[in-house]
């Protein structure tokens, strides 16, 4: 099997899960998943569980460069992508890359930041280039945004519209971790400075390397295809749902479920991998109905779920 | 060291064969042939560990034979396709696999072609079959125990003694409580069971003493008296003789028990033999049609004026063979005690002697008297009733002049009285007259109601004239009618099936079973066993249309390799997990992560690492998941063993 660095990437998720973000194992193996898939990711939770912890101890293991921008109201698109400052000495403008010139890059509160910039942000990590007076700037590649929102503050927010939420590949909560872990943590304090410590787990290229063995090693099956197409079409026609999963979210799935695959030491995908990330990475791209919008969606994607059969030969 | 799994595979070998060699000579030649085949090719196969045969094949070859022999099927021969067919069954499950379930079968299935060799013949030899299949059987069951906590395991010789010796206790400590329960409570002379069979007190149309005049109505009980098996026969031979009254005491006719040394010739007429089954009931004497000659099956005497008795007077539930001639007169050559049947009560009233003279004058012959006395009766037009009878103690006289209504008692007493005034020799014969034919059945059933009590006139020259003056009554035909209608048929329905409970099981005895053995002897032998020509084209198209149906519904559900090991693997994984296959939203990780069985788990790699590849199974890995198929639910034994 032609699984590329699958260790290494197994290995980051064991050692952050083991020692530094204990309980979180999910969230970072959905981190993962998006990274490897060229995906970003919206972790959606209450503040104080760790969403800051995880982007950064993410970052510090993947051996990435890390930025991070923390949103408010006042936000300007130049804050982020960086602008051109006039150099006295040089007498011309000089370009100083904004905080997205990162392989990490952490967006805390989201929906804090108005619209435009949130605009701004999201163009970036959809092109991994940003255009700044008429120069275009790349991305570094690895390129993985971790984005935060606080789903129960709303006063001054800017709720994220559906056709923004669409370009997040992965979308998550952390929710609390199990009460004897909690225990634990609680004993043993924060460990940011542990973080501080911790050193680069792979490289930048071992990472471009593991995208590639998904991208390209990971078979994706017709039957698979269809049962994919099937989940996509059922939300499309669903009573409660008004609008369905996009073909961007069907290719999002299905890069996804080769991510799955990968990391569970396969190389094609079976309808479980599929089953597996379709909530995290479908469901914030349903838009419901007026009547039906106090439905959690990952709860209604699953119950469509359970009405596909699964291909089984 | 001995393998258990080996052990059993010969222990059932042995238990089919012993099924399979009392049968073999009366089973078809293609079955007798079929048999060691299966045996040799399941042998073989066994050593092999494949079974090429399981599931379509086998079950095709077993409808089609089902068809073959259910067609064969009739009343005329109702064993001998059961019998192919059992033998056909237990050569099928000999070629597949010896899996527990297959291996009780073959024991049933051996036990029930041992058990119908039976109904070809029964000769001692059937013991020796019987005790070793059983003690075989005993010993494999106590194995597959064993077998089925471990598959692999292995018993030393010593332990394998105790194991055997063990089981073979089984079937020894039962013996005997078999042969109690089976052999020898149903045949005791004095049947040990019997107080479940006491008659309960009834009313009983049928008495030992004719009391006339006693009581103004009689009941009309419709309980069956006796049932007897013979051919249907017409209304006026249906006297059904009992007991002889020859004495009268004042109004009251009842048999003396006298010694008469009267001697009889055998009369002559159609002989009719009769089986009887009577109810219980507390009278001793054994009903037969007039004139019985003698009665077997029950020990019984006989007096000079053809009444039997039971000896000893029991109650309990019999059957007994009667053999009679059909006549209306019993010749006695020596003549017989003209006193003692002339004897007239004390006290006989002024008309009736009067009466009596009318017949005597001109002192006419016996005959003469005789036809004298029927003539006047059938004038006078006497009316057949059971109630409002008259009550006195001159019955005779009230029923001549007075009431001239009574039922059979007032007719034979009044009748038998103006013979014996008249000169003639007289005496009263109760028994019972009529019956149902039961066709289904094909006897007679007497009930309660149909009791009755004629004449019997001595006439010189001919003997003893049975004369029923109930008969001269002008509304006798309407009272003797039978009832006809689908009641009755439902009646007659249930009754066929009392009778042949009766006959099968409650007084079922050796005697019986031989005769059944031998009936069914000759029936088989009449019978060729080989199919009939014109059957044969017949029975082999329907056969070709099953397979081509079979194969066409195959073929058209699109059952490739793949799709029926995939069913097999989910039909076992729901068989040995409990876990529903149309769980449809399921897939097969899921239902590995589930069961935590490495078996599934190694199936699930293989199968998905094909299916979800885009590519077919390889020959071999469909092999190998048939064989991993076969081994779900061995870790989960062995784990149990542990805790266990």
């Amino acid at each position: 099997m032609n699984l590329a660095k699958r260790a290494e990437m197994l290995h980051v998720i064991d050692t952050l899960a083991t020692h530094y973000l204990k309980g979180k194992v999910r969230a970072v193996r959905l981190s993962v998943i998006a990274l490897l898939s060229g995906g970003h990711i919206l972790l959606e939770d209450i503040p104080g569980l760790g969403k800051t912890t995880l982007a950064l101890a993410l970052a510090k293991a993947l051996g990435l460069s890390f930025g991070r921008v923390q949103c408010t109201s006042d936000l300007l698109p130049t804050d982020i992508t960086g602008l051109s400052i006039f150099n006295r000495d040089e007498s011309r403008f000089t370009f100083v890359p904004g905080p997205i010139f990162n392989n990490v890059v952490l967006v805390d509160e989201i929906n804090r930041a108005m619209p435009k910039t949130q605009s701004a942000l999201l163009e970036a990590m959809e092109e991994r280039k940003v255009t700044v007076e008429g120069t275009t700037h790349h991305l570094p590649g690895p390129f993985l945004v971790i984005a935060t929102q606080n789903p129960v503050e709303q006063v001054g927010t800017y709720p994220l519209p559906e056709s923004q939420l669409d370009r997040f590949m992965v979308r998550s909560g952390i929710g609390y971790p199990p009460d004897i872990i909690e225990k634990a943590i609680i004993k043993g304090g924060s460990i940011r400075d542990g973080i501080q410590s911790l050193e680069p787990l792979v490289s930048a290229n071992d990472i471009a390397e593991a995208q590639r063995a998904v991208k390209e090693g990971v078979y994706l099956s017709d039957a698979v295809v269809d049962y994919l197409y099937a989940i996509v079409a059922a939300t499309r026609s669903h009573p409660a749902i008004s609008s369905g999963i996009s073909t961007r979210g069907a290719i999002g799935m299905a890069e996804t479920a080769k991510a799955h695959a990968y990391l569970e030491g396969r190389d094609y995908v079976i309808p479980e991998d599929v089953k597996a990330i379709a909530a995290p990475v479908g469901a914030h791209r349903l838009i419901l109905t007026m009547e039906n919008d106090n439905l959690d969606k990952g709860e209604l994607l699953n119950a469509v779920l359970n009405t596909i059969p699964v291909p089984l030969a | 060291m001995v393998p258990v799994s080996s052990l059993i595979s010969v222990l059932s070998y042995a238990v089919a064969v012993l099924g399979y060699l009392p049968v073999a000579p009366h089973v078809d030649l293609a079955v007798r042939l079929a048999f060691p085949m299966a045996l040799a090719v399941g042998i073989y196969l066994d050593k092999k560990g494949t079974y090429p045969f399981t599931g379509i094949p086998s079950t095709a070859v077993t409808v089609t034979f089902f068809i073959v022999y259910f067609m064969q099927l009739s009343m005329a021969t109702p064993a001998a396709p059961v019998v192919n067919f059992l033998v056909v069954l237990l050569s099928v499950r000999l070629v597949n696999e010896k899996s527990p379930r297959n291996l009780l079968q073959i024991f049933a299935l051996a036990l029930f072609a041992l058990a119908s060799s039976s109904l070809f013949s029964l000769s001692a030899i059937f013991l020796v079959y019987l005790f070793l299949q059983l003690g075989l059987i005993a010993v494999s069951l106590v194995l597959l125990t064993f077998h089925s906590m471990d598959a692999r395991l292995r018993l030393t010789r010593q332990s394998l003694r105790r194991v055997v010796g063990v089981a073979l206790a089984m079937p020894v400590a039962s013996l005997p409580l078999l042969l109690i329960f089976f052999a020898i409570l149903p045949r005791t002379q004095y049947p040990l069971l019997n107080f479940l069979n006491v008659p309960g007190e009834r009313a009983t149309g049928f008495s030992d003493r004719v009391e006339p005049g006693k009581a103004s109505s009689i009941g009309d009980v419709k309980t069956v008296a006796f049932r007897a098996e013979c051919e249907q026969l017409g209304r006026n031979d249906l006297y059904w003789r009992g007991i002889v009254f020859d004495t009268i005491s004042g109004a009251t006719w009842v048999r003396s028990g006298k010694h008469l040394v009267e001697v009889s010739a055998t009369p002559r007429g159609k002989a009719i033999r009769q089986v009887v089954y009577p109810e219980p009931s507390r009278n001793s004497y054994l009903l037969a049609l007039d004139v019985p000659l003698r009665i077997d099956g029950v020990r019984a005497s006989q007096d000079a004026d053809f009444t039997f008795t039971r000896r000893p007077s029991g109650s309990g539930r019999i059957r007994y063979e009667a053999r009679s001639v059909l006549t209306g007169a019993i010749p006695v050559p020596r003549g017989i005690d003209q006193s003692h049947y002339l004897r007239i009560p004390g006290r006989v009233s002024a008309r009736i002697a009067a009466l009596a003279g009318e017949f005597t004058a001109g002192n006419p012959t016996d005959e003469e008297r005789l036809n004298r006395v029927e003539t006047w009766f059938r004038q006078q037009a006497f009316r057949y009733a059971t109630s409002g009878l008259a009550v006195t103690a001159d019955p005779v006289d009230a029923f001549l002049f007075v009431s001239r209504t009574g039922h059979c008692e007032f007719f034979a007493s009044s009748f038998a009285t103006l013979l014996r005034l008249s000169g003639i020799p007289s005496r009263l014969v109760g028994g019972y007259y009529g019956g149902d034919y039961n066709e289904v059945g094909g006897y007679y059933a007497v009930t309660e109601d149909r009791a009755h009590v004629w004449v019997e006139a001595f006439v010189k020259g001919k003997g003893w004239v049975r004369v029923d003056p109930s008969s001269f009554a002008s509304n006798f035909d309407r009272t003797t009618a039978s009832s006809r209608g689908l009641a009755a048929k439902v009646a007659g329905l249930v009754d066929s099936f009392t009778w042949y409970w009766n006959q099968a099981v409650i007084t079922y005895d050796l005697q019986k079973q031989v005769d059944f053995v031998r009936r069914a002897n000759r029936q088989f032998k009449g019978l060729s066993l080989a199919l009939d020509p014109h059957l044969l084209p017949r029975v082999f198209a329907l056969a070709a249309v099953l397979a081509l149906f079979a194969w066409w519904f195959t073929a058209r559900s699109g059952r490739t390799p793949e799709e029926r090991i995939l069913r097999n693997f989910l039909v076992r994984v729901e068989k040995v997990y409990g876990i529903p296959r149309n769980h449809r939203s399921r897939g097969l990780h899921e239902l590995s992560h589930m069961v935590d069985d490495p078996a599934v788990a190694v199936f699930v790699d293989i199968w998905s690492g094909a299916i979800y590849r885009d590519r077919r199974l390889s020959r071999e890995e469909c092999r190998q998941l048939k064989q991993i198929i076969n081994t779900i639910g061995d870790g989960r034994r062995t784990e149990l063993d542990k805790q266990g």
